[in-house]
């Protein structure tokens, strides 16, 4: 499916050069017209239930750049000052804990202030997004049936179906669910369920630089996320829900809520 | 002819059905027809939500094209960004949503990129809560205090984004 035609000229030179530019991309080899197939396009061939995705999340890899949170807003079109998924930065102290996250990170951080930054005895980022619990809070509260969990895993929420009451919004332990305020419907991180059913990657997790966010499917062997399940050496944010977080997060210090 | 004795029950049982029914229609228009009765949620939403298209495309819309022959080179860059130390960046990091750059064998817009410093130092600023093995910009690096570099020197100037060093 290809998105209409909305700028004149555009189309004029297309009409015009139609043939020729099409003759000339197969001569050239140009993988476009496939690739626009994939981003648009059915997904044919995916199997829901021969699927177990977990997302990493690795602390001492992150810098704040804020290039997740801003991919993500335009991929999913989130409205402005509303976020699907932010960065925190923690600094402790003796005193104690130190949390920021302005804009959710979007435009990166600031130095802190450096009478705080000679106390501090240690500082990170922590990426926070939904955690696609297996036993989630917001589907269980849901009247309608419009958050509910997909069988592949993914908990979702159906634009069309949900009434708004923001009943999920109150149960989720992890504050990630917001009222769009633009569509009136509960909206949150969907670890972008229409990109993994073409077998892309999270918007999130294409454009981090370093590594800090990967997504995996665990049935995969070769996938890298499988080893990280073989090291076990991975929490989950607020354990004692029993939640059953699908977000894993490596190198967690114990005073991240 | 006398009415039934029992006539007010009649016309409560009547109201009873007619709501009855009522109750069953209205639920039934209520429920929408791809409904999961197993799993409590409308089926039709997974295709839909599936439909949503990518703005992001990945490495896989840059890698193996052969367009922009020099001296504007795309694949040139690409090659010499997969083997540097920016080999984990991918195109779309910095160029931003590129699912829209090219399709059809037709350009359909701008790879957009802020080549200002702040491009650079939105990674690369020295921050305390960046992991301590990350390179961080600092004026008192040794070639930085030789050539005078400062905070808002054009970083480009002496490096290339696609095979820093
Ligand atoms: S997976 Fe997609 S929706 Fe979730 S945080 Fe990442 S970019 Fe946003
Ligand atoms: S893009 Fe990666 S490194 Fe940058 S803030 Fe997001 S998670 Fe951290």
């Amino acid at each position: 499916m290809k998105q209409p035609e909305t700028n004149g000229r555009r189309v004029f030179l297309s009409k015009l050069l139609g043939g020729g530019v099409a003759a000339a991309g197969a001569l050239m080899g140009l993988r476009a017209p496939a690739l626009a197939k994939v981003l648009e396009g059915p997904d044919e061939g995916f199997d829901p239930g021969e699927h177990d995705y977990v997302f990493v999340v690795d602390i001492q890899k992150c810098i704040g750049c804020g290039n997740c949170v801003r991919a993500c807003g335009i991929e999913n079109n989130v409205p402005e000052g509303q976020f699907r998924t932010w960065i925190e930065r923690y600094v402790v102290t003796h005193e104690g804990v130190h949390v920021d996250s302005p804009e959710g990170g979007m435009n990166g951080f600031e130095a802190i202030d450096p009478a705080l930054r000679e106390q501090a005895i240690n500082a990170f980022f922590v990426p926070k997004l939904c955690n696609h619990c297996a036993e989630a809070p917001c589907v269980q509260v849901c009247p309608v049936g419009a958050t509910f969990t997909s069988p592949e895993g993914f908990v979702l929420v159906d634009p069309e179906h949900c009434i708004g009451c923001g009943y999920c919004i109150q149960a989720c332990p992890y504050g990630v669910r917001f009222m769009n305020k633009e569509r009136r419907v509960a909206d949150k991180c969907t670890w972008c369920y229409h990109r993994i059913r073409r077998g892309q990657q999270p918007a999130c997790v294409t454009v981090c630089p370093t590594g800090s966010r990967s997504f995996g499917d665990t049935r995969d062997e070769n996938d890298p996320v499988a080893q990280i399940l073989k090291d076990d050496q991975w929490d989950v944010l607020k354990p004692g829900m029993h939640t059953q977080c699908q977000v894993l997060y490596v190198g967690l210090p114990r005073v991240v809520v | 002819m006398k009415p039934s004795p029992r006539s007010h029950l009649y016309r409560l049982l009547l109201v009873l059905a007619v709501a009855g029914a009522g109750f069953v229609g209205l639920r039934q228009l209520a429920i929408p027809d791809s409904w999961d009765e197993e799993h409590w949620y409308r089926g039709d939403a997974l295709d839909e939500l599936a439909a949503q298209p990518s703005r992001f495309g990945g490495n896989a819309s840059c890698e193996g094209s052969s367009c922009h022959e020099p001296p504007a080179n795309h694949k040139a860059n690409y090659d010499a960004l997969s083997q540097g130390l920016h080999a984990g960046v991918a195109c779309e990091s910095c160029h931003g949503p590129l699912a829209r750059h090219a399709a059809d064998g037709e350009k359909l817009d701008h790879a957009r990129l802020n080549v200002a410093n702040e491009l650079c130092l939105g990674c690369h600023q020295e921050l305390i809560a960046r992991p301590q093995n990350f390179p961080q910009f600092s004026e008192t690096l040794l070639y930085h205090e030789l050539l005078n570099v400062r905070e808002t020197s054009p970083c480009r100037a002496c490096h290339n984004p696609h095979e820093p060093a």
